[in-house]
């Protein structure tokens, strides 16, 4: 009977003990990589070098945790094969990942600004961002006509020759809503035909699935799982991988409260009988 | 055509600063009112007019840099600079915690509402189990701890917790979402024509 | 009258609003994170001046902080002229309805200060909501609220079906405007959209039939 009117306050110390501890002695554990975040990796491990990348990202600092690894994990391997990539955002609270992304990826490998990557910076096209990401398809130039640092669109050596969409080989959409992924399905690959790769919530993913089922996307990597599993593929273990470990006790908390909740009550009923 | 495009995407952005200057007079009027008045909590408005004050300070500057003969912009917002610092130091981690909330809320939802009353309220605790178990590596690991990994084959928990998401669970959503699509066409005629006025006070 | 079926949450309203009466608490209404260009907040501002005109009938204070300025100022007038309806202009009090912050967390950090701080009676969250639609139904339920719910983002419902005590899932949240006037032309426009409805499954199951037979026609006709 006490149990079942328990302050939610100690579920939440039980939780925060569980996750805690996990922090404290984390250990590795074995992953198993789901094949949407395999698609993915094909997808980018296929680009030659010189084929242009298009990164967007549409997240803010709640989700960051979440898609930032295989943000970071994404962007290293197009940097392997030697695939240059131009990085923007359509929410204003994306600009700072596009600088730590830099900060974390870019400069210690050593890659130089506008020629192996490029901040455009953000551009505000309402909820849909449908006239930026078709503004984008025709005339990229037009939708960012300088970059975050000022110098005009035509004087960047990496954009030079690219007109819109169909100049790059893949989008990768790192998003947390919208504007976001299905708007980039339905405006970029719908019309230009341009791959996406998605990077998603993991609450988000199941939205996505459709049209990965109807090769709309051509990848999918799920919060951190999905993070931690890019990072296994690409032999780099980042925040994704250090933080699976935590992820997976704090689940097994919440599976031990259902379990513990459904015995009182039914307890209860064979006692009320 | 793009030209226009582009002409409207400006009246837009210009309409959206004008929406926030609007919201900014009002967030400051009403805090100011309450530290005048001095009413319950007023210290904590106090506070919140000091945080906005300062990060508007440090981040709306901008300045032209040469580097290398470069001629670029260096604004408020860009690495290195305070208002980054703020950003990532101060908004990101406070923004980070209350999003971590969800993950205790969920305990403690949990813990309440999945109970086996009814057989859909038993078909949704055991989704939920089967798709959280299959999120991790202990489902797979338990399996090969019994020794059932090899009668299970490729089928494992998260196999399973795919499936659920990708078959009864997408169909779920698409049925949703095609209720949604026709509510969203009937209600926009509705408003585009004058029948529901209600969302701007009328009947 | 056409007839619509009973949508659970829309006859809890009324329940909620005269438990809120009976207690001398204010009522809580969100019309989620869209701005008035969403279609999800417009059919929450509709919903909000079936509620404004109870509330003002029984003068229970009608709380609103709001995300962007615009809903904001949309929601006051709607409010304002609810209490005109209801004949009582004097006791429209503008300040209720305000704004917080662009920030979608920021926002729900203030809004669950408000519940805890004043303890509304009934909670009512109708619009677009995302990441904190959990922790807002989990805080409201803390307080002891009664709390309706209806939201058309399909990753965020499930959460309010557990943590609410009424949710309107998915194109409910649209019919409830016309549910709640009992309009004849906009109860109209739900029997129309059901006749499309039924039109639209027709042809799934034809073209599914058609594609389990190889036939191609019609999926090619759709698709252009």
């Amino acid at each position: 009977m006490k149990i079942q009117s328990l302050d939610r306050r100690f579920i939440f110390l039980i939780l925060f003990l569980a996750i805690c501890l996990s922090i404290l002695f984390p250990r590795k554990l074995h992953i198993a990589i789901e094949p949407y975040v395999q698609q993915a990796y094909h997808t980018i491990d296929s680009l030659q070098p010189g084929d242009r990348v298009l990164m967007s990202f549409d997240y803010g600092p709640s989700t960051s945790l979440e898609v930032h690894p295989a943000t970071l994990a994404i962007l290293r391997h197009c940097f392997e094969k030697g695939a240059p990539v131009v990085m923007y955002t359509l929410w204003n609270e994306g600009l700072p990942f596009i600088q730590d992304a830099i900060e974390k990826v870019c400069i210690p490998l050593s890659k130089k600004e506008n020629v192996d990557y490029v901040n455009l910076g953000f551009k505000w096209g309402g909820l849909s961002g449908s006239s930026v990401i078709e503004g984008m398809g025709s005339n990229l130039g037009a939708v960012f006509p300088v970059t975050t640092r000022g110098i005009p669109y035509n004087q960047v050596p990496l954009l030079q020759g690219v007109k819109g969409l169909k100049d790059f080989k893949v989008l990768v959409s790192i998003s947390a809503g919208a504007p976001g992924i299905d708007e980039y399905i339905r405006y970029a690959n719908a019309r230009y035909g341009i791959p996406i790769i998605g990077v998603v919530t993991r609450v988000g993913a199941p939205k996505e699935y459709p049209y990965l089922n109807g090769k709309q996307l051509y990848g999918l990597c799920a919060g951190l799982v999905g993070g931690a599993e890019y990072e296994e593929l690409i032999g780099r273990p980042g925040d994704g991988t250090a933080g699976l470990f935590s992820l997976s006790i704090a689940n097994l908390t919440v599976i031990g409260f259902i379990i513990i909740g459904n015995m009182i009550y039914f307890s209860q009923k064979v006692f009320k009988k | 055509m793009h030209g226009t495009r582009e002409i409207f995407l400006n009246w837009g952005r210009i309409a959206l600063s004008a929406a926030m200057i609007l919201g900014v007079i009002n967030l400051v009027l009403s805090h100011t009112k309450k530290i005048a008045l001095q009413n319950k909590g007023w210290i904590f408005s106090l506070i919140l007019l000091l945080s906005f004050g300062i990060t508007l300070y440090f981040a709306l500057p901008y300045k032209v840099v040469v580097h290398d003969g470069v001629v670029s912009t260096l604004k408020g917002t860009d690495a290195g600079t305070l208002g980054y610092k703020i950003f990532m130091n101060v908004y990101t981690p406070l923004s980070s915690t209350i999003f971590a909330l969800v993950a205790f809320f969920i305990a403690s939802a949990a813990f309440r509402a999945f109970r086996a009353k009814n057989f859909e309220a038993t078909l949704l605790l055991l989704s939920a189990i089967i798709v959280m178990i299959g999120s991790t590596s202990f489902g797979d690991m338990l399996l090969h701890s019994l020794h059932l990994d090899q009668f299970v084959g490729p089928y494992t928990s998260s196999w399973l917790s795919n499936q659920i998401q990708q078959i009864p669970m997408s169909a779920a959503q698409r049925a949703i979402n095609f209720g949604v699509t026709f509510g969203v066409i009937f209600i926009s005629i509705k408003i585009l024509t004058g029948i529901d006025r209600s969302y701007f006070g009328g009947e | 009258m056409p007839y619509i079926r009973s949508i659970a949450g829309l006859t809890a309203l009324e329940e909620a609003l005269g438990r809120a009466t009976e207690m001398g608490k204010p009522v809580l209404f969100l019309s989620g994170l869209g701005d008035v260009d969403n279609i999800q907040t417009l059919a929450a501002l509709s919903i909000l001046s079936h509620v404004a005109y109870k509330a003002a009938q029984y003068d229970l204070p009608l709380i609103m902080p709001n995300v962007y300025s615009v809903t904001m100022v949309t929601a006051q007038e709607v409010i304002r002229e609810a209490h005109l309806r209801a004949g009582k202009p004097d006791t429209y009090k503008p300040e209720n309805v305000y704004y917080v912050s662009d920030e979608q967390f920021a926002f729900v950090a203030h809004t669950n200060g408000v519940m805890e701080r004043l303890r509304p009676a009934a909670n009512v969250y109708m619009g677009a909501f995302y990441g904190e639609s959990l922790i807002l139904a989990e805080t409201g339920h803390a307080t002891g609220a009664i709390q309706i719910a209806g939201t058309a983002e399909t990753s965020q419902i499930p959460f309010f079906v557990v943590a609410c005590d009424y949710c309107l899932i998915g194109e409910e949240l649209y019919a409830a405007s016309a549910y709640l006037s009992k309009d004849p032309r906009q109860l109209g426009s739900i029997k129309a959209q059901d006749i499309f409805r039924v039109m639209l499954l027709a042809v799934l199951l034809v073209g599914c039939l058609m594609e389990t037979f190889h036939a191609q026609f019609l999926t090619r006709f759709l698709g252009g």
